[in-house]
């Protein structure tokens, strides 16, 4: 066996392993997406994080929505740097958000108040509190230590809720 | 779970996944070239000092090799390895425009020491101490602790041995002095900072995939006592562009003596 035909069926199989990762975890990557950028950049965001997940599928870990999400924040934070429009995109969160009883306004307030918190530290919330993580993956997502993610979260929450306080 | 969360949840622009797109047209533009081979992660650029603290997990190694020797005396003249370091040192990040980053130039101030480790950091608003394995955090007056799992707190008590090219941790000497052993930073001759006579010390770290980018890291330090003056780093995607840099200045940095009112500093009361 020449080593083209050797690696077929390698190839084949790492295939498989694309799809089924694409499967079990692309409506939640593209959640995650369209959550930061919106419908209309979310599949692209998509695409992109799971071309680098195929270019690093040796690095992808058993546990992979964590790592993807990790790969998604940055595949939206180069796209947001880019186009210097991350205050309004936060923003704008707020009108995407199902018009319930008086809490458009409200919530226009939140994403306001989103904005202005340090990245990083917004990014501790909407993991816990958009993609549901629980501390030790959320940490994974970001890319630091669960110490350093609690930190992150406390600092963030009475951040947040001292902006909407102010705001009041 | 608190009101900020509750709302947090009820403001979630996504609550049910998506439709998901076909896979048929990403796959069409996979290619079939080997991956390259497996890297650490590489941490992102996170350049307040109370962030510092508490990450950056890559190995270390043993401390040896050219370079080492100089900064050992250096860290002679500074005061040795014992006692509290003392850093004040204001941050500042810039757009790949140029532009300064929304939020960036804070000073943030920390007091450390080892055996035991322990320290105390913070910013305008924001203060964080750490002691045996627990993390206490104040912020508008309010104290909070958190005991770390066992897996955090050897991460932490590691810190010196975990700190990276791009992060200058809680003491930046021995820092500097492992990047050196480890060949991940170079003298690279002097320069003049504010009329000071300053070392250049230089590496940088390779994207990992395409569309991450390159990062290039200068030190500056003090030509005489190797006491650290900046740290920069430049963000350059493979075509070229510029995805940011990152400015720390070191305002201050002083090895304070042992002393009961010295190890005060060291906590959160």
């Amino acid at each position: 066996m020449n080593s083209v035909t050797r690696a077929r069926p390698n190839a084949a199989g790492e295939r498989e392993r694309f799809v089924a990762l694409y499967e079990s975890h692309g409506a939640a990557v593209l959640a995650y997406a369209r959550r930061r950028v919106g419908a209309d950049e979310a599949d692209d965001v998509l695409a992109e994080t799971f071309l680098v997940a195929w270019r690093r599928r040796r690095e992808v870990p058993d546990d992979a929505l964590p790592w993807l999400y990790a790969v998604a924040g940055n595949v939206v934070r180069n796209r947001l740097r880019a186009e210097r429009r991350r205050g309004a995109l936060y923003a704008r969160m707020a009108s995407t958000v199902p018009p319930a009883a008086g809490e458009a306004a409200q919530d226009l307030k939140l994403g306001e108040a989103l904005a202005r918190l340090k990245a990083i530290d917004r990014e501790a919330l909407l993991l816990t509190a958009w993609e549901g993580l629980e501390p030790e993956r959320a940490a994974r997502a970001a890319g630091c230590s669960r110490a350093t993610f609690h930190v992150r979260l406390h600092r963030a929450r009475t951040r947040l809720a001292q902006a909407l306080e102010e705001q009041r | 779970m608190n009101d900020v969360t509750d709302r947090l949840r009820a403001a979630n622009p996504v609550k049910e996944p998506p439709a998901l797109p076909p896979v048929e047209p990403l796959l069409a533009r996979l290619t079939d070239a080997p991956p390259p081979p497996r890297r650490t992660h590489r941490r992102l650029l996170v350049p307040a000092l109370v962030i510092t603290m508490l990450v950056a997990i890559v190995v270390g190694s043993e401390l040896r090799g050219p370079g080492v020797d100089v900064v050992a005396e250096a860290r002679a003249a500074l005061g040795g390895s014992g006692g509290i370091v003392h850093v004040v040192a204001r941050e500042e990040r810039r757009n790949p425009d140029g532009t300064i980053v929304e939020g960036s130039g804070t000073t943030s101030e920390i007091w450390s020491a080892r055996d035991p480790l322990r320290f105390r950091v913070h910013d305008d608003t924001f203060e964080a101490a750490y002691f045996d394995g627990v993390v206490t955090t104040r912020e508008d007056g309010k104290l909070q602790s958190t005991r770390l799992d066992e897996a955090g707190r050897r991460a932490t008590e590691d810190i010196d041995r975990n700190t990276g090219l791009l992060q200058p941790g809680r003491d930046p000497v021995p820092v500097i002095q492992r990047l050196l052993a480890e060949g991940k930073l170079e003298p690279a001759g002097t320069t003049d900072l504010r009329g000071r006579k300053a070392q250049r010390l230089v590496g940088s770290e390779s994207a990992p995939d395409a569309r991450s980018p390159g990062v290039e890291v200068e030190y500056l330090v003090d030509a005489r006592t190797y006491a650290p003056l900046q740290l920069s780093t430049k963000a350059t995607l493979s075509d070229g562009r510029s995805a940011g840099a990152s400015k720390l200045t070191f305002l201050q940095y002083e090895r304070l003596p042992r002393t009961a009112a010295n190890e005060r500093l060291l906590t959160l009361k």
